[in-house]
């Protein structure tokens, strides 16, 4: 038997292992060396950054506090200087609520004051339209007047429109100087007290009232009887002493002798060119006018900045409340509820 | 573990380092990728006296971005999860903070804002760009979805903010049209 020689085949070499490419290899190391790089411009750059920032700040502390509060207003610079307009419209008495955006006295002395109040704010223009009002409320405004006159020295102007008689004419009187249109109807210096009886009614129909009261005064000035000459009397002390201080304000906001403003003071009304000849108004001129003389009078020169009297949230306020107020049946229901008072006020218009 | 190394990791093997890091390496790189980008980002904004200085300020606005962070993961996860893909809303937030570290290219290109030769809004926008580049190209690897897919589950949050805050100010007219009228 032959041996029959099987020839061994070797087993094939395992192949070397491949050795990392010189790009793989050199991808990790560059990305790391990268890294490390930029890590190194970025703490530089932090600390660059710093200084920077470090600088910024000393310039923003050296600025004086004005500078900053101008502007967190929006003023950046004097020539936002203005001639702030108030406007005292309608009749004016004082309201019976607190908000803010009510057109009541107590709200126009506040925005007086706050106009005075402001930087940028170098004269005041009162662009008044009104028959009167209450004497309270005329003079909460008058004394707001004189008050920041006396505090900040700023110059007021009074510019009349259609009507400014009775305490429109009361509170334009505090003011440095008074403009008014040729046709304005002005005066009206004194004081009404208006209580209406409905006693010859009541009795036509059958109504009787009956009041039990602490005082025979108590209910003076009643629709529900006719007034007795006692009343009468004690009325015409109240009428007496409120027209002279109406009288006393005229003589010396106008610097005019107390006799003088008494010869004039008897109720009557002029117009804007009669008020002129008699030194109740010390100009003729329209609203245009009225800002060119309050611009010259605050050192701002003719067609001044005008800041109106205007706040945007009290805007809004206002509508909402109108809103909700159904379309105004609360003005209603206070004009009814009115009672008798005394008032520099003319009733013509 | 060398902060360097894991960021080189993630830049030339993120499927990699998506897959073996565990919670504490993506928990530390993600942490310090926000606190980097985020101070990155208050650099900027004090080199523009934007926002008030001191650490309490920088506190508030890396609040605020951990925040943000953390609603647009979930909503991310959220919605990757509605439409069938499988993921980890951890890991997802935190791979969120390690593409923040790109927020460093901020500073050098608010020097060149502050001199006036580029627009800082620019600059913000160019980072930005990057920054969400970075994070689609994670997303897709840590989800296992298609870049568009990825680039889809991105805007969702930023569409959903933007959304509300058109709806509120539509309403805000509306309103006040309705007071005047």
């Amino acid at each position: 038997m032959e041996e029959q020689n099987i020839p061994v085949v070797p087993a094939p070499a395992p192949e070397p292992a491949k050795s990392p490419g010189p790009a793989t290899q050199t991808k990790p190391s560059q990305t790391r060396l990268w890294l490390k790089i930029i890590a190194v411009l970025y703490a530089i750059a932090l600390a660059a950054s710093f200084a920077v920032i470090e600088k910024v700040d000393g310039v923003r502390k050296s600025r004086s506090k004005d500078l900053d509060l101008s502007k967190l207003t929006g003023l950046t610079s004097a020539k936002k200087d203005a001639v702030a307009i108030i406007p005292i419209f309608g009749a004016i008495y004082q309201t019976d609520s607190s908000k803010v955006w009510e057109r009541g006295s107590q709200q126009i002395a506040r925005r007086i004051k706050a106009a005075a109040a402001k930087k940028e704010v170098k004269a005041i223009l009162l662009d008044i339209n009104t028959p009167g009002g209450s004497v309270g409320a005329v003079q909460e405004i008058y004394s707001a007047i004189m008050r920041a006159k006396a505090e900040t020295g700023k110059p007021f102007v009074a510019r009349f429109g259609d009507v400014s008689a009775s305490g429109g004419y009361y509170v334009a009187s505090a003011c440095d100087s008074i403009i008014a249109e040729p046709g304005t109807i002005t005066g009206s210096i004194g004081v009404i007290f208006s209580a209406s009886s409905f006693a010859g009614l009541m009795n036509k129909v059958g109504w009787r009232n009956e009041v039990i009261k602490s005082g025979k005064f108590k209910d003076i000035g009643s629709p529900m009887r006719d007034m007795t000459p006692e009343e009468r009397k004690l009325l015409q002390g109240l009428i007496d002493d409120s027209y002279d201080q109406f009288v006393t304000a005229v003589s010396a906001g106008r610097k005019m002798p107390l006799a003088e403003v008494k010869t004039l003071a008897d109720g009557r009304i002029y117009t804007g060119r009669q008020a002129l000849g008699n030194k109740l108004v010390d100009k003729l001129g329209d609203l245009q006018d009225a800002l060119d003389l309050a611009g010259e009078m605050g050192k701002l020169g003719k067609n001044p900045r005008i800041l109106r009297d205007v706040d945007p949230l009290d805007q809004l306020f206002s509508i909402i409340d109108s809103k909700l107020s159904f379309f105004g049946g609360a003005s209603i229901e206070t004009a009814l509820n009115a009672s008798p008072r005394l008032e520099y006020r003319w009733y013509g218009n | 573990m060398n902060l360097i190394e894991t960021v080189a990791t993630v830049v030339d093997e993120p499927q990699e380092f998506i897959d073996r890091a565990g919670g504490g390496e993506t928990g530390w790189t993600g942490m310090c990728g926000y606190l980097i980008g985020t101070l990155s980002i208050f650099v900027f904004l004090r080199i523009f006296s934007a926002v008030p200085p001191g650490v309490y300020s920088f506190l508030n606005v890396l609040t605020i971005i951990l925040g943000m962070n953390f609603f647009f993961a979930s909503a991310m996860h959220l919605f990757l999860e509605m439409t069938g893909s499988r993921g980890a809303a951890l890991k997802l937030f935190f791979l969120l903070g390690v593409t923040d570290f790109f927020w460093v290219v901020l500073i050098p290109l608010g020097f060149l804002a502050k001199l006036g030769y580029l627009n800082p809004v620019a600059d913000f926008l160019l980072c930005f760009i990057i920054m969400i580049l970075a994070r689609i190209s994670l997303m897709r690897r840590l989800y296992s979805i298609s870049r568009n897919k990825a680039l889809l589950a991105l805007s969702v949050p930023y569409a959903v903010v933007a959304a509300a805050s058109l709806l509120v100010f539509i309403y805000g007219i509306v309103y006040l049209v309705w007071l005047v009228v």
